[in-house]
């Protein structure tokens, strides 16, 4: 095997989006064409992209759910199930589907893969939609059998939820903050505690290492993904933002530059959209910047350091250089 | 060592009784019956559930359960249920992924180091108060018990994949209502996209459920690298 449980490597800044409780993991794979790529893999002796990829991200889970000690499911889905319909191999597709679920399901026990992979278009609402939700439908019944919480845990869930809609909301604030929000401000001590701990896990707020709440993970996560990439995402149907580096030495870009860069990109961009008061704009990528470099997206300056890690293959990580 | 005996002879009269680092199989009925016993350590013996035989602990005041891999609190376990004189419970470093309310009666609950804990439990039962024996956990549970509780509805579905696969899609079509008989049953193949990750709160109410329930959509950014001679490429791919 190419790769084995629990090889998996991520960039680390990665497990700040990652939430670790009561997780349904889809493992997306392309499905059309799949008989084509094994039976290639077979003969070779080397391992499909959609093996290799299914595996890494098994691993990946693998990983999480022993760090954690989280209970999960997984479920592995195949798209493009018209562009098979349509170039007629559903049949053998769906048969190298199911010989690769059992292969993974063998390897990733930890993953509790489902023994029943989807094979979907999703961009069908009417059989599409229906099938993929029964699936996760069924592995959250059983992952969610016998749970029970207190009341507020699900109120300050529902909270958050209403919380991340409003724009005039901060996006971040600090823990002393966060004990003053309305649904959180009249329970006891240790019901605060609880709830700020459940809230974290379940993902709808990110704690940074300095302490930092992040109330609007989306917000920060879009931030994060375009300065992760330096350059587009290879697609013709996909308008990949990203951060222009000095072209001089990529990879590499000024303090100014890379805020100025980001309040550009808000620009009919949802996630990303910043305060119309000026005053506050500034605050806000100001602060944006310390959170990534806080976690390690960004790195300030240790010029060795950056080539270190260019070295091994990481061109995503930024340095601010002040020239 | 104690030795095994016909559970038909005579109750092992004693207060105090250490049974700790004993290989005692729950399914072995020559166990003796404990009705007198007052204080039983039973920890580190291998168990997976509690035993049936605890039942007929009427006197028992203090248990000692620590270092088991115990999944479940049985609902009889309290003083509500057959252990009436229940005061003192150790569960620390068991399998325990949820905590009776009805322990909430107790008068000391230990359940430092268990890694399964649901997170509202855990975040009190290993605080430094806790271990100082300041009783938060019990005093959480008590406050829980006046608020109530309900089944937990909340799921995270994290989607994982190469870029371009579909799962900015497969989010999309989840999250669509299901299609009225006028309305086209396709999305639209080629729309405006951004190669940012999906932190989606989503409510979805099955049609044979009461209940809706609400689901954390998540597609982190980052990639797996298989190995890093390649991973600058795949990195660029993926993102």
């Amino acid at each position: 095997m190419h790769s084995r449980e629990g090889d998996a490597q991520l960039a680390p800044a990665v497990q700040f989006f990652v939430a670790a409780e009561n997780t349904v993991f889809l493992a997306v794979i392309k499905g059309a064409g799949l008989y084509m790529q094994c039976t290639r893999a077979k003969a070779s002796g080397v391992p499909s992209d959609a093996q290799s990829m299914a595996r890494s991200w098994l691993s990946y889970v693998t990983d999480v759910v022993s760090a954690d000690h989280q209970s999960c499911r997984s479920i592995l889905v195949a798209t493009h199930r018209d562009k098979a319909e349509q170039d007629k191999t559903l049949e053998q597709d769906t048969q190298a589907l199911n010989e690769l679920c059992l292969e993974l399901q063998a390897a990733y026990p930890r993953a509790r893969l489902s023994s029943q992979p989807l094979f979907v278009n999703a961009l069908d609402r009417k059989h599409g939609r229906p099938t993929l939700w029964a699936s996760v439908q069924l592995a959250a019944d059983e992952l969610l059998r016998g749970q029970t919480v207190p009341k507020f845990i699900n109120a300050c869930g529902d909270f958050m939820e209403t919380y991340v809609q409003d724009p005039s909301t901060p996006k971040w604030c600090n823990y002393q903050e966060f004990l003053q929000l309305p649904m959180v401000k009249d329970l006891t001590l240790n019901q605060q505690g609880s709830a700020f701990a459940s809230l974290r896990k379940m993902g709808y707020i990110i704690e940074l290492p300095n302490g930092t709440i992040i109330m609007k993970p989306r917000w920060f996560a879009a931030a994060a993904t375009v300065t992760l990439s330096p350059r587009g995402c290879a697609s013709d149907v996909a308008e990949a933002l990203y951060i222009h580096t000095d072209p001089r030495s990529p990879g590499f870009i000024t303090d100014h530059g890379l805020k100025e860069q980001l309040l550009r990109l808000t620009t009919g961009t949802e996630e990303l959209e910043y305060s119309r008061d000026m005053n506050i704009r500034a605050i806000e990528v100001d602060k944006l910047v310390q959170f990534l470099a806080e976690i390690g997206i960004l790195i300030r300056d240790p010029v060795a350091k950056v080539l270190h890690h260019a070295s091994c293959g990481h061109h995503n990580l930024f340095s601010f250089l002040h020239f | 060592m104690l030795q095994r005996r016909d559970p038909n002879l005579s109750p092992v009269i004693c207060v105090k009784l250490d049974l700790s680092n004993w290989d005692w199989s729950p399914a072995d009925h020559t166990v003796p019956a404990f009705t007198r016993v007052r204080w039983l350590n039973i920890s580190k013996c291998k168990l997976k559930t509690v035993p049936e035989v605890l039942r007929s602990c009427a006197s028992l005041t203090k248990l000692e359960l620590q270092d088991n891999p115990i999944s479940i609190i049985p609902d009889w376990l309290s003083p509500t249920g057959k252990v009436l004189a229940l005061k003192y419970l150790d569960v620390s470093s068991t399998h325990i992924t949820t905590l009776p309310l009805l322990l909430s009666m107790l008068q000391t609950l230990r359940a430092f180091d268990c890694p399964h804990l649901a997170t509202h439990y855990k975040q009190q039962a290993d605080s430094i108060e806790e271990r100082r024996g300041e009783g938060k956990l019990l005093q959480y549970m008590q406050d829980c018990t006046r608020g109530g509780v309900q089944q937990l509805l909340r799921i995270t579905v994290t989607l994982v994949g190469a870029a371009n696969v579909g799962k900015s899609r497969i989010v999309e079509c989840m999250t669509s209502s299901a299609p009225r008989f006028y309305e086209s049953h396709s999305l639209q193949e080629l729309r405006k996209r951004t190669a940012f990750p999906v932190m989606h709160p989503h409510v979805y109410l099955p049609s044979d459920a009461a209940s809706s329930f609400h689901v954390m959509f998540t597609d982190p950014p980052g990639n797996v690298m298989q190995d890093l001679c390649c991973a600058d490429q795949r990195m660029f791919d993926l993102l």
